[in-house]
């Protein structure tokens, strides 16, 4: 074996190297830094591509609504011109038909996508496309921006095959990573807390010969600093420790409680909607309010979108659009932080609840 | 704990009638149940949004009229105002007018939630038009065609969504799960027709998976430390099986006694070793072989484990293995297919991972050391026997098979609703699109069976809200069954691609 082992360390050729180097590269594309990257450049590369195929086709709509409108006023000219005796009645029942016939057009054309904004940018910009991957991609899906091309549908189809389990990915990688830092610091800053400090000083002298087939209840105190480890290395360790050791040793038994995940989440919410009112001029706090919940829980009507509203002629769809897209990859990973953070705490109750039940109904 | 069945006679044998009857009626009151409540939550919504809605879109309809109307009657008055009439000018202004128009127009079909008709007779807000909205809702699909306007509605909206979307979650899981167990059933009782390997031979390969169950748990346990891709990859499939192990505790058999719980439950979780850990079957006999304290195990004791409490004895070690994870929850939705939120299953795999690195690495140990003792037990369910050459005991369903089912589901939607909205327009691709965009729950909103058709509309909502629905039900079963597969075969990728490591080569490191 040792033979073996020493014959395999002679044999690192550079082919070697070179496969340790792809390993470490592929290792890292993989890691949380990677995962993230990943994760926006995919949304890159499909805005740059829905943008591509569906830019065309939305100017021509724009055209066509424009000859529409024109159409109609040539239209209402002729009959305005052929009524030489304006009878009243006669005009208005025939200019109504028009005026009908127009809006029923103009329904079809909203229908296909169309935006009201025929002289202005286009909604498939690079921002717009860019938050369009972003709602595929989280299964958001608003709306306001779809596809209209054959080719475009095609493509979303499987973009999103791509495109979501990459998405559940980073949430799992970003949530994991937000959770630890985020007990962390709040292990740290329960520990300036002098009344608690005991809870967290020597090591209690576990009872080691409990029964290793049995899972022992882990009731965490309200600190959540119950060591459930019964290894004497790490009790040994703990009494050694200076603050780090211990706080190493926390990090893993610490349980944030649930009020404290939700309070996140909702101040994330109501602090969103504050921004977005404010850049929004006719919405209010409650719309606000609305649209970062059914955003971020991913229902995503497309009713309300930062950015979308016909009354911003100029280029300002831009900024809407990027500041949403931001948002939402932000409220994503808090979201999965928190739920990453509450899921131990709830297992823990339903646990201690079903080992309630368990006792009750054992006896049976 | 029923009786034991050994020599007691016929007051024994009612007993285990009534508790099997008790199984039963469990079972089929915690599915029939939960799947009631969240009806009775769609048609509690319908009402609440009909109320708040109906008399708000009667309004923007007939604002709509009123907006025609003004603009003729103002053509007029501008072309009356001018004595002689020239086109240019004509032109011109009217011009302006109907952009007006326009965007009036458009501005009550985003914003106010016009449907483009101003006929009083088909509202959009009916009962029927707000029960889809609620499923709509729930699901987190959201298409956006139609939203509540009215500040009330909004906040309703809102609050029913933080609770309707956990129900709707928790009641597609259960039934996914149930789907999957019973798929898997069906597979492979038609695999054993095909194969021809006798039950004597399956039950000494039964004795020996014990030791490759446990030679892999010792595997896993090395390799669980070193990886952070593995975490990744198992967090991103994991299966909530906390999630879903909540969401079973109404299908629980009475559990075992405690002394032996934290065994049976490990034991449960091995053996069985795939997913369904939900299924009676599958909780066998090992919970009540194991410890010496227990009697000569009966069948009837075997159902009677708590296989709720496996997952989450074993949740450490779950999180820990390489193996495909016996996450079974079937809660992580399919990619395509978005079933209740992302956030749950996502955000449930994630804990894993958590769990995982950190937490809990006394259990492998203790899991390995459990099944070294227990190598020869017989695994007495002659389903979970998988006479294939894998080397996990975990049986699973090929990847193939649940990508057909899939795209056939899709395939067959599509077709069914295009003959549906001929009248519509939709194409082939259109309405394959639309099933896909649904069954993900992306929903976009751009189609949408079409409700203004007079009498049929309550028609088109019936047949979406049963497709979608199933759909995505169907979609969690296939990723629920897949998933397993596809830890594993990613595992073995990233092994090759050196992401993970083998111990051979960490010791070659030294």
């Amino acid at each position: 074996m040792a033979l073996r082992r020493r014959a395999r360390r002679r044999d690192k050729t550079s082919g070697e190297k070179f496969k340790d180097c792809c390993r470490g590269f592929v290792a890292f594309v993989f890691s949380n830094v990677g995962i993230i990257a990943l994760f926006l450049g995919y949304a890159i590369i499909g805005a740059i591509v829905f943008n591509k195929i569906e830019g065309e086709s939305e100017r021509e709509k724009k055209d066509d609504v424009v000859e529409l409108r024109r159409n109609t006023v040539r239209e209402l000219w002729e009959i305005t011109y052929t009524f030489n005796v304006m009878f009243e009645g006669n005009w208005t029942e025939m200019v109504d038909e028009k005026i009908l016939q127009f809006q029923n057009s103009i329904v079809k054309a909203v229908g296909e996508g169309y935006d009201g904004r025929a002289e202005v940018a286009s909604q498939w910009t690079f921002s717009g496309g860019f938050l369009y991957s972003l709602t595929v991609m989280t299964t958001i899906g608003y709306g306001n921006i779809a596809p209209r091309t054959s080719m475009g549908k095609i493509v979303t189809i499987f973009y999103t095959c791509i495109g979501f389990p990459l998405f559940l990915l980073y949430l799992s990688n970003i949530g994991s990573v937000l959770a630890q830092s985020f007990k962390w610091l709040y292990a740290k800053l329960c520990k300036c807390r002098p009344a608690r400090i005991e809870v967290l000083g020597p090591p209690v002298p576990e009872p080691e010969p409990r029964d290793e087939d049995e899972e022992a209840p882990r009731w965490p105190d309200e600190l959540g600093s119950y060591r459930s480890q019964p290894a004497a290395a790490s009790s040994e360790e703990a009494s050694s420790s200076g603050s780090s050791s211990s706080s190493e040793l926390d990090l893993s038994t610490v349980t944030v409680p649930i009020s404290m995940c939700l309070i996140i989440m909702a101040v994330y919410i109501c602090g969103g909607a504050m921004f977005f009112a404010r850049l929004e001029e006719n919405w209010d706090f409650l719309t606000s309010c609305y649209f970062c919940f059914i955003s971020l829980s991913t229902i995503g009507f497309g009713d309300y979108v930062p950015g979308d509203s016909i009354r911003s002629e100029t280029g300002s769809v831009e900024t809407g659009f990027v500041l949403t897209s931001m948002y939402l990859m932000l409220g994503m990973a808090i979201i999965a932080m928190c739920f990453n953070l509450m899921q131990e705490e709830v297992i823990q109750k339903v646990r201690s609840c079903a080992r309630c039940l368990g006792c009750l109904r054992g006896q049976g | 704990m029923p009786p034991s069945t050994t020599g007691r006679g016929s007051s024994s044998k009612w007993s285990t009638c009534g508790y099997y009857t008790k199984n039963i009626l469990v079972f089929l009151v915690s599915h029939i149940g939960l799947v009631s409540l969240v009806v009775g939550y769609c048609v509690i919504g319908a009402f609440a949004f009909e109320a708040l809605e109906a008399t708000n879109e009667l309004q923007v309809k007939r604002n709509v009229s009123q907006i025609r109307r003004n603009v003729t009657s103002s053509i007029w008055s501008l072309t009356q105002e001018q004595d002689l009439l020239h086109e240019y000018n004509w032109t011109a202004m009217v011009g302006r007018q109907l952009k007006e128009f326009e965007k009036q127009l458009i501005e009550a079909m985003k914003t106010k939630g016009w449907d483009g008709s101003e006929d009083d007779e088909h509202q959009q807000w009916t009962f029927a038009g707000a029960l889809f909205y609620s499923i709509v809702v729930i699901t987190t699909i959201g298409y956006g065609h139609i939203a509540p306007k009215t500040d009330w509605g909004k906040v309703v909206t809102m609050l029913y969504a933080i609770l309707g979307i956990p129900l709707m979650c928790l009641c597609l899981s259960n039934i996914s799960e149930g789907m999957a167990h019973s798929f898997k059933v069906v597979y492979w009782k038609c695999c054993c027709y095909i194969c021809t390997k006798k039950p004597k031979k399956r039950r000494r390969r039964r004795g020996r998976r014990g030791y490759s169950s446990s030679r892999s748990i010792r595997r896993s346990a090395k390799n669980a430390d070193g990886a952070v891709s593995e975490s990744a990859f198992s967090a991103s499939y994991g299966d909530p099986s906390s999630e879903t192990g909540e969401y079973r505790l109404p299908d629980d058999v009475e559990p075992a006694s405690p002394d032996a719980y934290g065994r049976a439950a490990i034991h449960n979780h091995r053996l069985p070793a795939d997913g369904k850990r939900s299924a009676p079957s599958e909780r066998s006999k090992s919970s009540d072989e194991l410890p010496a304290t227990r009697a000569e195990p009966d069948p009837a004791a075997l159902q009677r484990t708590p296989f709720f409490q496996n997952r989450y004895a074993l949740s450490e070690a779950d999180a820990l293995r390489d193996e495909p994870s016996v996450g079974s929850g079937g809660s992580v939705k399919l990619s395509p297919a978005r079933t209740d939120s992302a956030y749950g299953r996502s955000l449930s795999s994630g804990a894993r991972s958590v769990r995982g690195v950190p937490a809990g690495r006394p259990a492998p140990e203790r899991v390995s050391k459990l099944h070294q003792t227990f190598d020869e037990e017989d695994d007495s369910d002659g389903y979970e026997d998988s006479d294939d050459e894998d080397t996990s005991e975990t049986k699973s369903v090929p990847i193939w098979l649940c990508v057909l089912l899939v795209v056939s589901y899709i395939v067959g939607g599509a077709y069914l609703f295009k003959e549906r909205e001929q009248e519509a327009g939709w194409t082939f691709l259109d309405s394959a699109y639309f099933c896909f965009i649904t069954l993900t729950t992306i929903g976009f909103g751009d189609f949408v069976p079409d409700q203004k058709r007079s009498g049929r509309e309550g028609e088109a909502i019936a047949i979406t809200s049963l497709y979608l629905l199933f759909g995505i039900a169907l979609l969690m079963m296939s990723f629920n069954l897949v998933q397993e597969e596809v830890i594993s075969s990613v595992k073995s990728v990233a092994k090759k691609l050196g992401i993970i490591k083998d111990d051979e080569d960490e010791y070659d490191d030294y």
